[in-house]
């Protein structure tokens, strides 16, 4: 928050009247500034979140959802300093740029846009769980398998065209969280599971069984990472419809839907 | 009692001299093994120090003695000052804190009041401190250069530099030189124009500046085009060196501005990513060599200049070592600025190689699209900003290594506006872990032949390192790695010996010195600096 009011002031501006409990106001949202705030998202922000917003590797930001927040400050925040743990970089601008920046961002869910999924949710959570055997693997709201990542907000940070890949060619990307390790130790115990952490002396892992297991190096006679996926395409396996239905399913997991 | 009144005044003589670092204690740093009087512990900045107490043979004693906690959460990228016993020390964003080297008890704190709205493109970091007679000095990132008695930590005089509305923001340690205190400013990411200045030491009046970016009328303005040299960056932001036989001082400039966009500078863009060589007394430029000329990746040259004395194709040199950014280590004459050597230290594809003036020949379709161009190395480079080492037995460089890191870099808009960043895009992979790529990078700890640039060793780290290293005539390269990990590795293969997990970051270089007449040595991980001893 310190930092949120830090970029605030750098505007040279005093600190604008809270739009609502706890929130700050962009100082800068005309059309000029909205426009400006699109030639920024253009050339520094449309690699992952598309070209018109709509997503990619980053999330879809014309659903008016925020699945780190939607408050002003959030959102300010979120650009200037990055999301810990995800893929979004912070974005290197500050001031009155990072605020016609914040002004585009929230004029994208501000406009008319195709919110159906041609899937349907209800079928698609059905052949998550049943043909498809994901949960075999993912968990959702801690409900599930642990190879897989956890699908519980899948729906906010990825887009339709994201998740599409993902299942029919899991092993295009697969991020250094998900890989395996294999190791054997210096007397013979063989021991694989999800990479969690490592450094230069160490690794950290998941194994099969569940079991939290930290070894070190020095014990080890092997050790190997597997940064092929794991998962299989459901090209396929699934038909076209039944994909999409997957897709309207996982779509629909964020923060909101969680069970209480 | 005329012996006992004779004794008292030794004493109180002893410690009004105390503390008072004579510009001569600081030409001969070298021969005070027990200080650490200047950035990078003598003009040489060889990061080398002549203590042997802690060696291979008694690593199993090595045992923390002290730790001092900033209280402030932003990367401790200082490097102390020791001086008679006394280390000091400072923490972002532009706090002092004077420390009992032997206990790490507090004798003094001065605090910053640094106004709200100051933009600094990367932490508000303060690289530490200089020391001239009693006074220290400080660069601050609200624009100002400041001297305090190193007694008491009160203020002598404090003078406002540049203004942070223009983008600058002063981060680095400055250099003192004879009565003159040296500092540049950083802001390279805020279309600055950069310098190298010089102030009294008594007054804090400015003696002289040299703009690292030529205006009109200046040689080498016609290596920009238009206006762009206005805002054309070459930021100062870690320490120069200085060899007073020559008289010369050399810093080491930053990327042109704005980084990602170089279509609105056409030409060299000198002197940006370039080692300079300056008159100390004037400021006058004697030579200057560019490494990376028009630079459209972001690699600053702001590595601590090295300097050497060395064997080179059957001659003895004067040289500067110099491993950059952009992947390559060049040997220069440190005289002249003759380009002698340069060689790949860590994987590239950005260039074919260098020509045989030492000017990089790019590759085509290396510039940053809007789409992205995948580059080696990554835009923190192939090393950057922390302390290399150079140990005079061994006769070797070392390093710190990120290798097989790439970055995704694109161009886009460039507009400038007062006080905003100025970036022309950014790229994706600025952190390793965002890099997902058949090759996984990694770092190291690299030891490099000057007179050749071949890799004799190395020690190789799983995740990349920020910290600096330090070598000691007890044959030792103490350095460390954003995992955490405080290590010690031997300096002629490179093997570990001791390792202690701190578990923060570590963004500085180690330091060692004596107090209380045994070895010891700090680093900061994370908020913290450590200090490690023997056991007695």
């Amino acid at each position: 928050m310190r930092r949120v009011l830090t970029v605030v002031l750098a505007c040279g501006f005093a600190l604008p009247l809270p739009a609502q409990q706890g929130d700050i106001e962009n100082p800068y949202t005309s059309p000029e500034d909205v426009a400006a705030g699109g030639r920024i998202f253009r050339s520094h922000c449309a690699a992952c979140h598309g070209s018109n917003g709509t997503g990619g590797r980053g999330s879809d930001l014309t659903t008016g959802e925020f699945h780190h927040g939607g408050s002003t400050a959030a959102i300010v925040q979120n650009i200037a300093e990055g999301i810990p743990g995800t893929e979004m970089p912070s974005a290197f601008f500050e001031g009155r740029q990072l605020w016609q920046l914040v002004a585009y961002v929230r004029s994208l869910s501000e406009r008319p846009r195709n919110t159906s999924h041609s899937g349907d949710a209800s079928r698609g959570q059905s052949l998550f769980d049943g043909k498809g055997g994901c949960r075999d693997c993912h968990q959702i709201n801690g409900d599930g398998g642990r190879g897989g990542p956890d699908l519980s907000y899948i729906g906010a940070s990825r887009s339709s065209s994201y998740l599409r890949e993902s299942l029919l060619t899991p092993g295009e990307r697969v991020l250094p969280k998900d890989y395996r390790v294999s190791a054997v130790t210096k007397n013979g115990r063989r021991i694989s599971g999800k990479r969690l952490n490592e450094d230069s002396f160490s690794v950290q892992l998941l194994d099969g069984d569940g079991n939290l297991v930290s070894l070190s190096k020095a014990d080890l006679s092997a050790y190997s990472i597997d940064k092929s996926s794991s998962m299989p395409s459901f090209a396929g396996a699934l038909n076209d419809g039944e994909v999409a239905d997957v897709i309207a399913y996982l779509s629909t997991l964020r923060r909101g839907g969680r069970r209480q | 009692m005329n012996t006992i009144r004779v004794a008292f005044l030794v004493i109180l003589g002893g410690s009004v001299l105390s503390g008072q670092v004579t510009s001569e204690r600081l030409l001969n740093a070298d021969k005070e093994p027990g200080n650490w009087l200047t950035y990078s512990r003598t003009y040489r900045s060889n990061h080398y120090s002549p203590l042997d107490q802690i060696n291979k043979s008694n690593l199993d004693d090595l045992e923390l003695k002290w730790v001092f906690q900033a209280d402030d959460t932003t990367k401790f990228q200082s490097s102390p000052l020791v001086v008679d016993g006394v280390l000091y020390v400072t923490h972002s964003p532009n706090n002092i804190a004077a420390i009992d080297a032997a206990t790490g008890r507090v004798y003094w704190r001065y605090r910053h009041a640094v106004p709200e709205g100051i933009s600094v493109c990367c932490g508000q970091v303060n690289r530490g401190l200089a020391i001239l007679g009693d006074s220290l000095f400080m660069a601050t990132i609200d624009g100002r250069l400041m001297s305090f008695d190193a007694k008491t930590g009160s203020v002598r005089w404090d003078v406002k530099i540049v203004d942070n509305k223009d983008g600058y923001a002063l981060t680095v340690a400055p250099l003192v030189v004879k009565d003159k205190v040296v500092i540049g400013s950083a802001g390279g990411e805020y279309g600055i124009r950069g310098f190298v200045d010089a102030y009294d030491a008594e007054t804090g009046e400015r003696a002289w500046r040299f703009w690292t970016i030529p205006g009109p009328g200046e040689p080498f303005h016609e290596t920009w085009e238009g206006d762009s040299w206005k805002r054309g960056g070459g930021s100062i932001w870690v320490t120069g060196s200085y060899d007073p036989e020559l008289d010369l001082m050399y810093w080491g400039t930053g990327n042109p501005a704005p980084d990602w966009n170089a279509d609105v500078r056409p030409g060299d863009n000198l002197y940006s990513d370039s080692a300079i060589a300056l008159d100390p007394d004037t400021g006058e430029l004697k030579w200057h060599f560019q490494f990376t000329p028009h630079d459209w990746w972001d690699w600053d040259a702001v590595q601590i200049p090295v300097l050497a004395d060395i064997e080179f194709k059957g001659k003895q040199r004067k040289v500067l070592l110099w491993g950059n950014r952009n992947a390559f280590f060049y040997v220069l004459d440190r005289e002249t600025g003759e380009y002698l050597l340069g060689k790949t230290f860590a994987y590239q594809n950005w260039a074919v190689g260098l020509d045989e003036s030492g000017r990089p020949i790019v590759r085509d379709g290396m510039q940053p699209t809007p789409e992205g161009t995948k580059v080696y190395p990554s835009v923190q480079g192939a090393t950057n900003w922390y302390a290399p080492t150079y140990h005079p037995r061994t006769k070797l460089f070392y390093l710190a290594v990120w290798d097989r890191y790439p970055s995704t870099y694109h161009r886009g808009d460039a507009t400038y506006v007062r006080g905003a960043r100025y970036p022309g895009s950014f790229p994706e992979g600025i952190y390793p872990e965002l890099v997902n790529d058949d090759e996984t990078g990694f770092g190291s700890i690299r030891a490099l032949e000057p007179a050749t640039g071949e890799i004799k060793w190395e020690f190789k780290l799983t995740g990349v390192s920020e910290s600096g290293l330090l070598s000691t005539a007890g044959d030792l390269i103490f350095s460390g790695s954003m995992e955490g990990h405080f290590l010690a590795v031997d300096v002629d293969e490179g093997d570990l010996q001791w390792r202690v997990n701190l578990g923060g970051r570590m963004a500085n270089s180690p330091i060692t010195y004596l107090a209380n007449g045994k070895q010891l040595v700090s680093v900061a991980s994370g908020h913290s600096l450590f200090t490690f001893g023997l056991r007695e």
